[in-house]
């Protein structure tokens, strides 16, 4: 299957849609003073001439007409706006989108998903975007609390990846590369992508998957079937905290809800071992991580 | 969002899915002029399940018996919920009861059609008998007709339960659910069809967007409607979130900013053999550096902490909050007005005067009087308080106050240790 995360140069030009809305220029000035290039910004509702010394646009075909091929849009319209401004920005060329908004209609997410082509990529929805230390932000991370090395870290928790990193950062082992993937129930990109992109990144020496518990029987056939040649650290948040299971599949949703409950079996500690045995170092605290990553 | 029965089969009925006569009842009096001739059923209408067998469905043949059945029902709890409605409807004579729905599978980001032969109460006879369909493309007819053969439905009622199923989804689609149920559909002795009962979950985030949900017939239901549009609000972003896992036997509290937080915290604890005994998320919200909504963050903040206060049991709280070193400035600046009396405030003298002036009062203000009085009663409580905040300056906090009552880390781990000798001191 075609990688489409592979062609994406982290630190290409940006759009944002969404440019106007409440916030964003806060945003938009923190990436800006980052180092992201950010060209042009779309706003539908409000003329503006520029936000943060960035010009603002109508549509997204303006832009690329007047100023040139851009690759990646940061998606910050309202969450029922998602699909419409994901569409124009494909429509227009554009390649690699990230969603920023949280909310977003299941149903949205399901059409977006089944239309796109081949070789664009969907990053969230509700992602809190990547970094890659030192030379790019794009989306509402608090970039300053990485720091530039050699370890990739993906995430979908927001401030679980602050505190691994601030662990990282503390031995003094900073971050090549750093994605959310987004929390909400149906994301653009899946880890396998991503696992793939970072192992084939020069700039990266360890995978570092940060999971919550919820997420394990998700994320853990990635995990085993990922034919990575990096090592892999994951830590999971929750193995300690009684946590509702979730559940992902249509019958499964159906037959909870008619007998009140499934009978709760917990698979974790099989699902566990299972991602030990394929060579995965299982963390049960930020910290951890750092001490797999030293014996790496 | 859960729909009651009666908004479920209104949304039926506007799309062409047949549905019985029925009414429904807010007070018992009310059947005194049912429109709908007897024998009728009523039906208590609440979210939880098994209404059936706790009592809250009774079948009645005239105003008498409705009556007084329908007074039992309003002061009948199904798991806790009482009923603000009731519906009577027209009994059916089914023949066949039949369980269709549509479901969003996560896993394979896609609506999926289930059905069953075997419709109506025996669950585990309908699990057995349940069919699915995914709708992996635009949805088409043919996919209704591919699930109602997999039921093993036969002759008329192929075509009559495929419309059925394409009603639904065109419901599903139109009004953005997450879940749509029709269990039982009836088969009557000609053929025909009629829904039953109906369960239907609209997806909170869609809300926004049908306002025609608002104008289903039902009080209870348009408040509902409207507190969950208001958490979409900017403003309701704010509200305290309790986390569902507590333990009567923990005695420390955990404070955070984001619940994925509370969760490490909470795991930190226990792997210490400690007990936490409950966590609160006080939500962070986009651009807190924006004027307000700190401000905002930290009574909210305040009002977490004064809540944590009677909660007897408690000993030690944590605070773990992750911001911008600025933003942790102001937050732990808040955290010392809070907890330290007048005397020991370390924020410069010359600041909180000046606010007065500007204020334009000469009394102090209602915030300082109140914090004084916190102050004292939290002294008295004995609950220590430990701060982490992820701040390479945080020695700081500490040099401002030479307090007992507060410690300061920007290490988590630290925290928890720190937090779990607190616990083992005997008072």
């Amino acid at each position: 299957m075609l990688n489409v995360v592979m062609n994406w140069i982290l630190t290409e030009p940006v759009i944002i849609q969404g440019i106007t809305e409440p916030g964003v220029a806060t945003y938009v000035a923190k990436m800006k003073a980052y180092g992201t290039k950010i060209i042009a910004g779309v706003a539908t509702r409000q003329q503006e001439q520029a936000i943060e010394e960035i010009p603002v646009f109508n549509l997204v075909e303006d832009i690329t007409e007047q100023l040139g091929e851009v690759k990646t849009s940061i998606i910050f319209v309202p969450p029922n706006m998602v699909l419409d401004a994901a569409r124009e920005a494909i429509s227009s060329g554009l390649r690699h989108l990230i969603i920023a908004t949280r909310g977003v209609p299941a149903l949205d997410m399901i059409h977006l998903l089944q239309e796109i082509p081949e070789d664009v990529l969907i990053l969230g929805s509700g992602s809190s975007g990547i970094v890659v230390p030192k030379k790019a932000s794009l989306g509402t991370f608090q970039s300053e609390h990485f720091t530039s090395g050699s370890v990739g870290l993906i995430s979908c928790s927001e401030f679980l990846t602050y505190e691994v990193a601030w662990e990282l950062n503390n031995q003094g082992i900073g971050q090549s590369v750093v994605v959310d993937l987004g929390n909400e129930p149906i994301l653009g990109s899946n880890l396998s992508q991503w696992l793939t992109f970072l192992d084939q990144d020069p700039e990266t020496e360890v995978i570092v998957l940060i999971q919550q518990v919820k997420d394990i029987e998700k994320f853990a056939p990635y995990l085993m079937e990922a034919k990575i040649s990096k090592p892999i650290v994951t830590y999971i948040a929750g193995l300690y905290t009684p946590q509702e299971r979730v559940f992902q599949e249509a019958t499964a949703i159906v037959t909870n809800y008619l007998t009140g409950s499934i009978r709760a079996q917990n698979n974790n500690k099989k699902i566990l071992s299972l991602i030990k045995k394929s060579g995965v170092k299982v963390a049960e605290t930020p910290s951890q991580v750092c001490k797999f990553i030293v014996n790496c | 969002m859960d729909l009651l029965e009666y908004q479920a089969k209104e949304l039926f009925s506007r799309i062409g899915i047949p549905v019985l006569p029925s009414q429904t009842i807010k007070e018992p009096r009310e059947l005194k002029q049912l429109q709908i001739p007897y024998p009728v059923v009523l039906k208590s209408q609440v979210r939880t399940g098994g209404r059936g067998r706790a009592g809250g469905i009774k079948f009645v043949g005239n105003t008498i018996d409705a009556i007084a059945a329908a007074r039992t029902i309003f002061n009948l709890s199904i798991l806790g919920e009482y009923p603000e409605v009731i519906l009577a409807e027209s009994q059916y004579d089914a023949q066949e009861e039949l369980f269709l729905a549509i479901v969003l599978d996560y896993k394979l980001k896609l609506p999926v059609l289930l059905g069953s032969a075997k419709g109506g109460i025996n669950i585990p006879l309908l699990l057995d008998n349940l069919q699915q369909v995914v709708v992996a493309t635009e949805f088409s007819p043919f996919y209704a007709r591919r699930l109602v053969s997999r039921m093993g439905l036969s002759g008329e009622l192929i075509q009559s339960v495929s419309d059925i199923v394409v009603k639904m989804y065109r419901l599903f689609q139109k009004t953005d659910l997450d879940f749509v149920e029709i269990n039982p559909l009836g088969v009557n002795a000609q053929g025909k069809l009629m829904a039953l009962d109906g369960k239907i979950k609209i997806n909170s985030y869609a809300l926004v967007r049908h306002p025609e949900i608002y104008s289903l017939n039902a009080l209870t239901d348009v408040s509902l409607a409207s507190r969950e549009q208001l958490n979409l609000n900017y403003r309701s972003k704010f509200q305290l979130q309790w986390q569902d896992w507590q333990d009567e036997k923990g005695k420390i509290a955990i404070v955070a900013n984001n619940s994925d937080l509370i969760t490490l915290c909470w795991d930190l604890i226990r792997q210490k053999k400690e007990k936490p005994g409950c966590g609160v998320v006080v939500p962070w919200v986009e651009n807190i550096e924006e004027s307000g909504n700190l401000a905002n963050w930290c009574e909210k903040l305040e009002e977490a902490l004064e809540a944590l206060q009677d909660v007897k049991r408690l000993k030690v709280i944590i605070i773990n909050v992750w911001a911008s070193s600025q933003v942790n400035e102001k937050i732990a600046q808040k955290i010392l007005e809070y907890y330290l009396p007048e005397k020991e405030k370390p924020l410069n003298q010359d600041d909180s005067e000046r606010s007065l002036v500007v204020n334009g009062s000469v009394f102090p203000s209602q915030r300082q009087t109140r914090n004084k009085s916190t102050a004292d009663k939290e002294l008295s409580s004995g609950i220590k308080i430990v701060i982490r905040l992820a701040d390479e300056n945080i020695i700081r906090f500490s040099k401002q106050s030479d307090s007992k009552l507060l410690s300061w880390t920007s290490n988590l781990e630290d925290a928890v240790t720190q937090a779990i000798s607190l616990v083992k001191i005997k008072n």
